[in-house]
């Protein structure tokens, strides 16, 4: 006698399918609606920013190691931010204390300040200027950047959009 | 000779992990639910909440960039912690002494201002505290936050619950 045994398992659909299906579904719907993903994937980076910022209190040498071209980037995450199109350097600034209580000011003997140009790819949008993917901009945001020959703290003074020819 | 076919069917069964799977899933949802809703919608436990932050030194050529209306996004946490309801800026001070007479005074820094930012929130009491969106907000509390056109630090210098939502 033959008998010919098949094991023959059936997948049904059952309840605990659905109730992870649906999670998963609403998971990701919520994570669209709060995350703004829509938007973030649409909008793309089709301004150029311009932005200034300044870098206090430098030993004057620093300024033989900048120069127009310099491509930026943020030292903790390597994230490049700008390509410098121009700079000026001043005698570092500083508040002194005088004998009578005032405070005025003055400059430091052998340090200088840059002020720096630089320009990037970015968007503006209702909640700011972003630049290179997602990187928030503003005065007042500070950053340790380098350059190939050069490191520094520097703090943003002003940014602004230039729109370029293809936001048409 | 006989050709005979057994088919096995397999019966599933509901059992314990199905039981456990199900469970988890559903407090995922319920979670999930709760925190991506948690701010914009309010309840019992939700009011309005007032604070003001104090940046103490701002150059003084960024003191206009914070505007009535501009949403204030706490920058550690990436979450929103209102909308700014007022500004008023004032030259930034620090403490100097004259020392011909000893006096201590409250002296202006050139080229620096303070600014108290007021904002509004909706604010979850969790006891005797506040927060906002899952910041803590308490007077005291530093607050790295930017708006749209200006990034800067402070400190809660007051708050004041100005409403209970029903």
């Amino acid at each position: 006698m033959n008998s010919f045994e098949i094991n023959k398992r059936k997948a049904k659909f059952n309840i605990v399918d659905m109730v992870i299906i649906v999670a998963v579904i609403g998971i990701i719907a919520a994570s669209f609606i709060r995350g703004d993903i829509v938007r973030r994937f649409t909008e793309t980076d089709n301004a150029t920013v311009v932005y200034t910022f300044e870098a206090r209190n430098l030993k004057s040498t620093s300024a033989l190691y900048i120069e127009e071209g310099d491509k930026l980037y943020v030292k903790d995450s390597g994230k490049y931010i700008g390509t410098i199109t121009g700079f000026t350097v001043k005698n570092a600034l500083t508040v002194v204390e005088t004998a009578d209580g005032k405070l005025i000011e003055g400059t430091l003997p052998d340090r200088i300040d840059l002020i720096v140009t630089a320009e990037t790819s970015g968007r503006k949008t209702d909640a700011g200027v972003f630049i290179n993917g997602g990187l928030f901009i503003s005065a007042g945001k500070e950053f340790e950047i380098t350059t190939d020959k050069l490191t520094y703290p520097m703090s943003i003074e002003n940014v602004y959009i230039s729109e370029t020819d293809t936001s048409s | 000779m006989n050709g005979s076919v057994i088919k096995q069917k397999k019966i599933r069964r509901f059992n314990l992990i199905d039981l456990l799977v199900i469970l988890l899933v559903i407090a995922l949802l319920a979670g999930g639910v709760y925190y991506f809703t948690s701010s914009e919608r309010g309840g019992s436990d939700y009011i309005d909440l007032e604070f003001t932050i104090l940046v103490k030194s701002v150059k003084s050529t960024h003191s206009d960039k914070v505007a009535v209306g501009d949403k204030l996004v706490e920058t550690r946490e990436l979450c929103e912690l209102g909308f700014v309801t007022s500004v008023s800026v004032s030259p930034a001070t620090l403490a100097t002494v004259d020392r011909e007479t000893g006096r201590i005074m409250n002296t202006a820094v050139p080229g620096m201002s303070s600014m108290e930012v007021t904002v509004t929130a909706k604010a979850l009491k969790s006891g005797d505290s506040y927060i906002v969106n899952g910041v803590p907000i308490r007077v005291g509390e530093q607050i790295f936050f930017r708006v749209p056109n200006l990034s800067a630090v402070g400190f809660v210098e007051s708050m004041t619950a100005t409403g209970e939502e029903s």
